[in-house]
């Protein structure tokens, strides 16, 4: 180890946000340390010491072997959510927004089963729909927030063209990168309504879980959703 | 331009970021008898061997120490028979890359006859920076000692373009 190994931390003792009298002068110009010069130096010094040697042995052992062979190009993804106990995919590229479940107000006179009224996103009223009842899914058995398992219920924005909508899920799980041959066809059994609007399934393993996500076609998808709120 | 930063006692120094290849940690090399000073070893890179060169023992006569920020840098050397090989750069304190434009360079004003591989300056944050010239930096007879059994080592992926020898003709040295 280096012998003039060290660190002058200033920002442990003058208060990052520069509260403290007297103020340093550096705070002036860059409000909190983390934007300070002296800080990223600091921590760029961390790494001026001597690398243990059993990390120096598995850096060799790792550049000497073959490089990986490149992924395949022609991929595509989904964003995964959950509408009652189905796991669906949509397209990223048509969403606009995931937030936090919101209220719908309801539209009087206006009663359908698909459209479930208007939801405020940043100041926007935007169509609420339930994607459960235009794909026949039940409620299902897990539903409400569960945040000891990070199950959250959220709202999504989508948007294809002019048309937009905002639909309730019981939980989003990320996104998920697929090559096409990854795409599996639905099973010619599936009884469900669902597998009308579905371009393919798709195998997921997450934390020992395996799941299979039905990817929705949003060529379908958008049209049906029209004539539902008509 | 793009530039890979290292430091070399107190001074910082510039590669060109287009002529990087990888940049990887610092790894037990397999050292060559009877070689100059400056000539670490030969790296396993990836099943190939590429010699590699210590750039603070070129500049300072000092090794690079064996430190969690020293790193070794794949380039792809050009020399004057225009052949592309793979060369590897030791350096210490190898964490930033900046944006530099191309008119911030300008001629050192020093030319010691021996060290044509330093290259133009450029001042960045009070700092002054000095360009490595790549296809300068080993001296004739060291590199008829890496490559003289033709373009072996040449990497065909990155036989992209001539731009290391653009970057020579813009130095005067």
């Amino acid at each position: 180890m280096d012998n003039d190994f060290n660190i002058n931390d200033c920002w442990n003792k003058i208060g990052v946000w520069g509260r403290e009298v007297p103020r340093c002068p550096e705070l002036e110009g860059v409000v909190h340390c983390i934007n300070c010069n002296v800080y990223a130096d600091a921590g760029r010094r961390l790494l001026d010491r001597n690398a243990p040697a059993e990390y120096i042995g598995e850096r060799t052992e790792e550049v000497a072997k073959e490089a990986k062979k490149t992924q395949e190009r022609n991929t595509s993804s989904v964003v995964v959510f959950r509408v009652g106990d189905e796991w669906l995919g949509l397209p990223t590229n048509l969403f606009q927004e995931v937030v936090e479940f919101r209220k719908i107000h309801s539209i009087p006179h206006r009663r359908g089963k698909i459209l479930r009224g208007l939801v405020n996103i940043r100041g926007e009223l935007q169509l609420c729909v339930s994607l459960g009842q235009l794909l026949g899914i039940q409620r299902g058995e897990v539903h409400g927030n569960n945040v000891v398992n990070g199950v959250y219920e959220r709202m999504m924005l989508i948007a294809k063209g002019d048309a937009r909508y905002v639909f309730p899920v019981g939980e989003v799980r990320g996104i998920l990168r697929y090559t096409h041959l990854e795409l599996l066809s639905q099973p010619a059994t599936a009884a469900h309504d669902a597998k009308n609007y579905l371009c393919g399934m798709l195998h997921w393993k997450e934390k020992g879980q395996e799941r299979h996500i039905g990817c929705l076609d949003e060529n379908l998808l958008f049209p049906s959703l029209e004539r539902g709120i008509a | 331009m793009m530039l890979l930063l290292f430091v070399i006692d107190r001074d910082s120094y510039g590669l060109d970021a287009t002529q990087v290849v990888e940049v990887i940690p610092y790894v037990t090399l397999k050292e060559v008898p009877r070689t100059p000073d400056y000539v670490a070893g030969l790296l396993n890179y990836r099943g190939k061997s590429v010699p590699v060169i210590d750039l603070t023992v070129l500049m300072t006569g000092n090794a690079s120490r064996a430190w969690l920020s020293s790193r070794i840098v794949l380039v792809s050397y050009r020399d004057d028979s225009k052949a592309s090989h793979l060369l590897a750069l030791l350096a210490e304190r190898i964490s930033t890359t900046i944006k530099l434009p191309e008119s911030a360079f300008s001629p050192s004003g020093v030319d010691t006859g021996e060290t044509e591989f330093l290259g133009d300056v450029a001042v960045y944050q009070g700092n002054i920076i000095q360009r490595i010239n790549i296809g300068k930096l080993l001296p004739v007879q060291v590199h008829r000692m890496f490559f003289s059994s033709g373009s072996e080592t040449a990497s065909a992926e990155n036989d992209s373009g001539g731009y290391v020898n653009d970057s020579n003709n813009r130095n005067p040295a």
